[in-house]
């Protein structure tokens, strides 16, 4: 039973692990929310994309969550018009990085509750353990 | 000792919730990913209703040893708080209900089971 509940911990620990890495993720994305190219016409820094899939670790054992994928988003780039920027084209024209700010910081809270939820589990996997072992001081 | 069934059935039960528990873990963990469906064990009620004709066969021990998680054994939630769009079917809301839910099934498991435990102690100590 406490094996169990112990993979109950190291489920929710994956569940950690992803939403951190989303985390990083979305750092990323806001740090560079503004770095062009160096060249004229060159590409921007493109916003990235984390994926998730579920992992089952045995047959008929839980399913933990691993990190599918991070990929360049596809979304176009912003282009504004800064004549005399190094990354201007002919026209003075620039492209500018697909990050919005506001779909990241939303993007974050959503990894922060989750990671919360995780915790959440492990807390409640910890107390239901430490009850069994409470069993034995009943006996004296 | 009849009594000896009641502790095989705190053994089972817990066995039971500790699985449960792994179930909520999985839908936390795998609360953004795509197409994933929420799982669950299957009711205690059909649990009990297997200990309880193998009590009556006397078919040897009661397996603990069950494995509450094998396919046959896992239900698929009814997402009734809604899918994403993503084909996710879990909510974070409703696992952590499950999850307080277990961890107070599990404080009274244990408690039955001291106060048990307390009531052999004192028919040996006399």
């Amino acid at each position: 039973m406490a094996g169990e509940l112990v993979g109950a911990m190291r489920v929710a620990a994956s569940g950690l692990n992803v939403q951190s890495t989303r985390l990083r993720v979305i750092s990323e994305n806001l740090a560079n929310a503004n770095s062009t190219g160096k060249t004229p016409g060159a590409d921007p820094y493109s916003r990235k994309t984390i994926t998730f899939a579920s992992e089952l670790q045995s047959a008929g054992g839980p399913s933990r969550v691993i990190v599918d994928s991070i990929a360049p988003s596809v979304d176009p780039f912003r282009v504004e018009k800064i004549p005399g920027h190094p990354a201007a084209d002919a026209d003075g024209f620039v492209k500018l990085p697909n990050v919005q700010t506001l779909v990241e910081l939303a993007d974050m809270r959503e990894a922060n509750r989750s990671y919360e939820a995780n915790l959440q589990v492990i807390k409640q996997s910890k107390d239901m353990i430490s009850m069994t072992i409470e069993l034995l001081r009943s006996g004296r | 000792m009849a009594s000896m069934g009641l502790f095989q059935l705190a053994g089972l039960h817990s066995s039971w919730l500790a699985a449960r528990q792994v179930t909520v873990a999985s839908n936390v963990a795998n609360v953004d990913t795509p197409g994933y469906r929420a799982v669950d064990v299957k009711p205690f009620t059909e649990v009990m209703a297997e200990f309880a004709s193998k009590a009556t066969q006397r078919s040897g021990a009661t397996d603990a040893s069950n494995n509450f998680l094998s396919d046959a054994e896992r239900r698929f939630l009814a997402p009734e708080w809604g899918v994403k769009l993503s084909g996710n079917s879990v909510s974070v809301e409703q696992e952590l209900l499950r999850g307080q839910e277990i961890r107070t099934a599990h404080s009274l498991n244990m408690s039955v089971t001291r106060a048990f435990h307390n009531m052999h102690l004192a028919a040996t100590r006399g």
